[in-house]
Formats: C-alpha cells, structure tokens, sequence
C-alpha cells in the first residue's frame, strides 16, 4: 500500500488506483495554488501535485477522498457540450 | 455502519470523531439515482431518503453519495438554492479514477451508463464522460504519464 492508500472492507483504495476504481470530487476554480492552500489550511488536506500552466490539475488528498481541482474552460473532444465556468454563483453540489 | 481504514485512521459515515467527505448531488429523483449508482458502479444504498427530506446515502468505493431532490435557501446558507444542472454548463463533477479505462468503460456501459464518448486520450491520460440521470457528467480517467492522474 501507498502513502496514499485506503482501505475499505477489506478492499484498498489508492490513487491512481492499480485496480478497481477510486472517486474523486473535481472542482473548477479560478486560482489552483488558491484553492489548495485553503483545503490544506482549513481542512488539513495534503497537497499532493499542485498543476501547471500547461492544464495538469491540483491534487489534494482529504480525508477518505481527493480534491482535483483545475481552472475551467471550454468543451474537449470527450466532453463536447461541456463548459465549466471559472467562476460561477449557481451551486449544484456540494461536498459535505 | 460504514468504515474507511486510511493510513492509520479509521473514517466513517456518519463519523464519530473527525470528519468523513463525502459527495452531495442534487437530483430530480432520488431513487432513480441511487439505482443508477447502484447498478451502474456497484454502490451500496445505505438509505433511501423519504419525502421528509432525508437524503439517500450511497457508498461508492471510498467514499459516499447524498442525494436529495433540490429546494431554496435555509438558514444556514440563506442565499443558496439548489438545483439540478444546466447539463452543458458544469462546474463540479465526480471524478472517478480507473486502472483500466477499457474495461470500466465496457463494463459500465453494459451496465447501461451512458458515455459522451469512448475513452479518448489528453493531457496524459485516457478519459471519457458518462452523462448520469440529471445529466452531471462523471469523468472516468486512466493516468498514463501523471503521478496522481
């Protein structure tokens, strides 16, 4: 097992995963190194990768799960109709 | 009750010491969506929610779904309403990572999950989007040259 592994009945969960699958809550946000710092600082995450200019996300490990979080932009060839915003008021989920 | 051993630590839904994450979906229908994560990822439904306003929970892998139909502002977020999505205008979305993204992608499907695409290759790794009932999208992804892809 990783630093970064889990277990669950029985079963572990890593990331990336070696088998099975392992989720994950994406969230586009508007500055990376922002967003990091605050779930590091708020909630204890560990930052694991911070992204890049060229579109690799922010990764932080919190609790039982990770955050990915990246800036927004338009629709990609596997999500076509897609378009995250940067910044936006309308609230569909939430993690609790 | 539910556990999670990472690391050294026990979490657990719900927690009774420290904090567990978990994943909150507004939905249209509660029990259609709990059948979707059921069926399609192997969830385990937990609770199915009432008309009272309880969520259904649904663990899935390491972590949990709440789902519960929408509503207006409440005390404790008294500017809020949740709503379902504009399905083409997303900004949070579950992000499931795979060890192999041709085996999830044909199993799911034939579970009856509906993909944008097949599994397509970009920024160093192999993903593709299912739509689910609401029209969230669920990235699946597969890590080729990333560390924590």
């Amino acid at each position: 097992m990783t630093m970064s592994g889990e277990q669950i009945e029985q079963e572990s969960y890593e990331m990336p995963p070696r088998d099975g699958f392992t989720v994950t809550h994406f969230i586009t946000v508007a500055d990376i190194d922002r967003s990091a710092h605050f779930y590091e600082k708020i909630f204890g995450g560990r930052i694991l990768s911070r992204g890049d200019s060229k579109g690799a996300s922010g990764h932080i490990q919190i609790a039982n799960t990770w955050l990915i979080v990246n800036v927004g932009g338009g629709p990609t060839p596997d999500s076509p109709v897609t378009s995250p915003p940067a910044v936006s008021k309308a609230v569909t989920d939430t993690i609790v | 009750m539910n556990a999670v051993q990472v690391e050294q630590k026990s979490y657990e839904m719900p927690p009774r010491e420290g904090f567990s994450v978990a994943h909150f979906l507004t939905v249209a229908d509660i029990d259609r969506s709990a059948r979707f994560y059921e069926k399609v990822f192997g969830g385990r439904i937990l609770s199915t929610g009432d008309n009272e306003g309880a969520p259904a929970y649904i663990q899935i892998a390491n972590t949990w779904l709440l789902v519960n139909v929408g509503g207006g502002p409440t005390p404790d977020k008294p500017t809020v309403t949740l709503s379902v999505p504009n399905p083409d205008h997303i900004n949070s979305f579950m992000n499931i990572r795979v060890a192999d993204i041709h085996a999830c992608y044909e199993l799911w499907k034939s579970r009856g999950a509906e993909f944008i695409t097949a599994p397509i290759p970009k920024y160093g790794e192999i993903r593709c989007y299912i739509r689910d009932p609401d029209g969230y999208i669920i990235e699946v992804g597969q890590s080729t040259d990333l560390t924590y892809g």
